[in-house]
């Protein structure tokens, strides 16, 4: 008879080199996430309690005799990753532990749609807790549906462009950054992983500050967005470079930009190079580019 | 063993269920068991209310049921609207006693019963708290109908269930209540 | 115990008596348990409870995080969080807040984290409705929680006591909810016996989860909760053995409520408790508050020479088949009353009680659905279920299973 009281419980890997995100996951090639998630766990340490939300990142590197983590951890739901997350905080605050960083890392649809009432009550209530999302712009584990981070023209397979509905996406991508900003926390920042030493200084300012911390981390895709897995870093560059992502941070609501392109790119050399883009005429092309400029027009204006 | 039974008929924002609730631990105080319920409706402001509260002679006695009190033997009527529309004096037991605030005399008044007690509990809600709230001076008039408690027990009760800053106020409105309820019959001895 | 006070003193024990609701007894018996994480989100007809809590730990009487939390669906899951941090937790919901967190009552209990819950029983809306019936507790019975029914304010208190030290035994690790009916308990006011804090430190130690975040973190042994388990990993493993944990809650429940008997001088009936069950010809199983006006019902009808009897039935989960084919093995029908239906004329308790007499020589077995959505049932509701059972007893049959009591035509 087993009375063990988890019986879930599972011992984490032997590591095979001294990462915590140890080698043998199945993400698929050239996957932005798990580059990522390289980096994050290096710089947030040992002191760390990493949450997983359904998504990419879990489905390939915490199935059961295949666990990549070597830090205490947890499976959560999809809804929730927000509250569940300032509950462990809470109980390991409780348990004299509160300098543990308690990380939940939930993709785009389980931040910007069906999380989102956590996440604001928790930024509201400033949970402590380093809130991280892997923004690949859809619900990609489950066959790259459309998610309230897809930008706007995008086709995924629930917006995909066809002849009643040529464009993919109408509507703007959802602007988690300063929605999250405008709660006052105290600090938020953008990153992808093109840009690495900004990336990691970014986490490091986040893994020292106290309260709720939230990072979006914009992963490029190469199976959803259609692109070559050679080419996720330059993606992620030229994502920047066109002033299609921005790399911004924010300290209680205050938004400083940090990499401000002298001469922002054209968005079409970063459309050309996706798959998910290419159904769009020139003029809608225009269009994302008037979207894009708009959008810089307004950070200008915030004499960011 | 008996089961006394009293009803309570208010207006919303009245304070009928307070009322209840602050003579559930004066009736304790005094030694009964008791059992407070208020009628569970939607609290709009104006729309009637009860409440019920059922005590016994003796501590020990079991209370046996947890329904409403559908046959009174004391019932108190916080508004003298309600006496025509509300049914107060539904069920009430023969010899049964019913207090009415009212301003006007009790000739006016059409109370099906044989014991009507009345008292201008607004005006002495007015004069102690200042406010139209009348449900502790109510409960000075059960006090004084029904023999069941002494005006020490209410005031000891009000002073634990009513926040600090209105609970002198309200014992005051008791204690008047107690005093000015005109029953016009022989009082039951305490 | 003669006493003038509106608080009495028990020499002896040292424990007061109030009068106190339902609700304020529930929020009294949590806060003597000493959780660490609770989350607070308003519902009729527990707001109460909620409010409570957040003034205790205003005061400083309750040392706990408290989380205002936005829904009661982030209340579940942010104690779910801190009991597998290693915490102790609790909260209150009723009605649509339960069925809201829904999902989490799933993940709490495959995630063996042993969170308490108090329920006030209300209504499923539409029509909307904020009264008191059992349809939310009793429609999440397959959610793997244990369910405990209290009758009274006293129970209420005393049973969430109890849970804590069911659900976090070690061979158990189940969350529990305490259900009472909304407003027929949680706004009545009786007198309540107030353990002491001392009473209840000796009673229920401190958790101590044999794994945890916390333990991982100090013991520097990282472990992994709540992996993916593929068809051909553990899964099915893991619900199996969640499942042999249910069956061993039915001798923790007995266990505990004699423990607590022992201490404070108070039991419950463990898993049901029979009243002039002995010969009698029909019995009535209840749930909750109605428990007590049956048992009014039953005297009057043994005064009148007809033998009937009441079983209060207080786990609803884990189901007590054994007991309840013990406890009615010579009665002649059993009639389920309940306030709530599953589908059609029938009732979820009904359901498990049949399913249970399945297999044994037994009484034959009725249905009352009663008080939907806070309709009083009365005394002669009482009399006509009765009078149903005495005679399907006389004919030898049941000739209408399901009787929806005090509905109007």
């Amino acid at each position: 008879m087993d009375t063990s009281a988890q019986p879930d419980a599972a011992d984490a890997p032997t590591p095979r080199d001294d990462t915590l995100f140890v080698q043998g996951h199945t993400m698929c090639p050239g996957c932005g996430v798990a580059l990522a998630v390289n980096h994050v766990m290096d710089v947030l340490g040992e002191n760390t309690v990493v949450l997983f939300s359904p998504g990419c990142l879990s489905a390939a590197s915490t199935i059961e005799d295949n666990y990549r983590f070597r830090v205490p951890s947890s499976h959560m739901g999809l809804v929730h990753s927000a509250s569940f997350a300032a509950g462990v905080s809470a109980g390991l605050e409780r348990l004299g532990l509160g300098d543990v960083t308690v990380a939940p890392l939930a993709g785009d649809g389980a931040t910007g749609d069906i999380g989102l009432q956590a996440l604001s009550a928790a930024a509201e209530r400033n949970d402590d807790v380093l809130y991280i999302c892997h923004d690949n712009e859809a619900y990609a584990n489950t066959g790259v549906q459309g998610s309230a981070t897809s930008p706007q023209g995008a086709a995924t397979t629930t917006t995909p462009a066809g002849t009643a509905a040529p464009y993919g996406k109408v509507s703007r991508k959802k602007d988690l950054f300063r929605l999250v900003t405008d709660h006052d926390v105290p600090y938020a920042a953008t990153a992808t992983p093109g840009y690495l030493g900004d990336f990691r200084r970014k986490l490091e300012a986040a893994r020292d500050a106290d309260g709720f911390r939230f990072v979006q981390l914009f992963d490029p895709c190469p199976e959803g967005w259609k692109f070559d897995a050679s080419l996720t870093v330059e993606v992620s560059k030229l994502a920047v470079q066109t002033g299609m992502w921005v790399l911004a941070e924010s300290r209680y609501g205050e938004v400083t930009v940090t990499r401000k392109p002298a001469r922002r790119e054209p968005v079409d050399a970063y459309l050309a190079l996706q798959g998910r883009f290419e159904h769009l005429t020139p003029e809608e092309i225009a269009d994302v580019q008037a979207g894009v400029d708009d959008y810089w027009a307004g950070y200008v204006e915030e004499g960011a | 063993m008996a089961i006394h039974r009293v009803r309570f008929h208010g207006r919303g924002g009245q304070g009928a269920v307070t009322a209840a609730k602050v003579v559930a631990p004066a009736l304790y105080a005094a030694g009964h068991n008791v059992q407070a319920i208020p009628a569970f409706g939607v609290e709009r402001r104006g729309a009637p209310v009860r409440a019920y509260v059922k005590y016994t002679d003796d501590r020990d006695e079991v209370i046996p049921t947890r329904t409403y009190v559908h046959e009174p033997e004391f019932v108190l009527c916080m508004d003298d609207t309600l006496v025509e529309t509300d049914r107060v004096t539904e069920g009430l037991q023969p010899g049964g006693a019913v207090v009415v605030n009212t301003r006007r005399p009790l000739d006016d008044l059409d109370v099906d019963a044989d014991r009507v007690a009345t008292v201008d509990a607004g005006a002495i809600a007015r004069e102690t708290t200042g406010t139209n709230i009348v449900n502790t001076v109510v409960l000075g008039s059960f006090a004084a109908v029904s023999g069941a408690v002494g005006i020490d027990h209410v005031a000891s009760a009000i002073r634990e269930r009513l926040p600090p800053a209105i609970a002198d106020a309200n014992v005051e409105a008791a204690r008047l209540g107690y005093e000015r309820t005109v029953v016009p019959w022989t009082r039951r001895g305490s | 115990m003669a006493s003038d006070a509106a608080v009495a003193v028990d020499a002896e024990t040292e424990s007061e008596t109030r009068v106190l609701t339902g609700n304020e007894a529930a929020a009294y018996g949590a806060k003597l348990c000493r959780p660490q994480v609770v989350s607070v989100y308003p519902i009729t007809p527990q707001s109460a409870i909620s409010e409570q809590l957040a003034a205790d730990v205003a005061s400083g009487e309750l040392d706990a995080h408290l989380f205002r939390i936005e829904s009661e669906h982030s209340a579940l899951s942010s104690l779910i969080g801190a009991s597998l941090a290693g915490a102790r937790t609790f909260t209150a919901t009723a009605s649509n807040g339960l069925f809201y967190m829904a999902e989490m009552l799933h993940f709490a209990s495959g995630g063996r984290t042993p969170v308490v819950m108090a329920i006030a029983n209300r209504a499923a809306s539409p029509p909307w409705n904020v009264w008191g019936d059992q349809s939310d507790s009793l429609s999440q019975r397959d959610a793997g929680w244990i369910q405990l029914y209290a009758e009274n304010p006293q129970e209420a208190l005393d049973t969430i006591v109890q849970a804590y030290r069911i659900a976090e035994s070690p061979d158990v690790m189940l969350p529990a909810m305490v259900a009472f009916d909304g407003f027929q308990v949680s706004h009545i006011s009786e007198p309540v016996v107030l353990p002491t804090q001392a009473a209840v430190d000796a009673f229920l130690p401190p958790f101590d989860p044999e794994h945890s975040l916390a333990k991982s973190l100090v013991e520097g042994e990282p472990k992994a909760f709540h992996h993916i388990t593929p068809p051909e990993a553990s899964f099915f493993e893991y619900k199996y053995r969640q499942a042999q944990a249910g069956e061993r809650a039915l001798d923790r429940i007995v266990e505990v409520d004699a423990a607590f008997g022992e201490q404070f001088g108070r039991r419950w009936g463990g898993l049901l408790e029979p009243y002039r069950v002995e010969g009698a010809e029909a019995v009535l199983l209840t749930v909750g508050s109605l428990t007590t006006t049956a048992r009014a019902v039953a005297d009057e009808y043994r005064a009148d020479g007809r033998p009937v009897g009441v079983l209060k039935l207080r786990s609803y989960r884990p189901f007590p088949d054994a007991a309840l084919q013990a406890a009615v093995a010579d009665a002649a029908v059993l009639g389920v009353a309940e306030k709530d239906h599953s589908f059609g004329l029938t009732g979820s308790v009904y359901g498990d009680v049949a399913a249970a007499l399945t297999n044994v020589d037994g009484p034959l077995v009725q249905n009352f659905v009663t008080g939907l959505g806070g309709r009083e049932v009365t005394v002669d509701h009482l009399r006509r279920m009765f009078d149903v059972l005495l005679e399907t007893a006389r004919r030898g049959r049941v000739d209408q299973v399901a009787h929806w009591v005090g509905v109007r035509p």
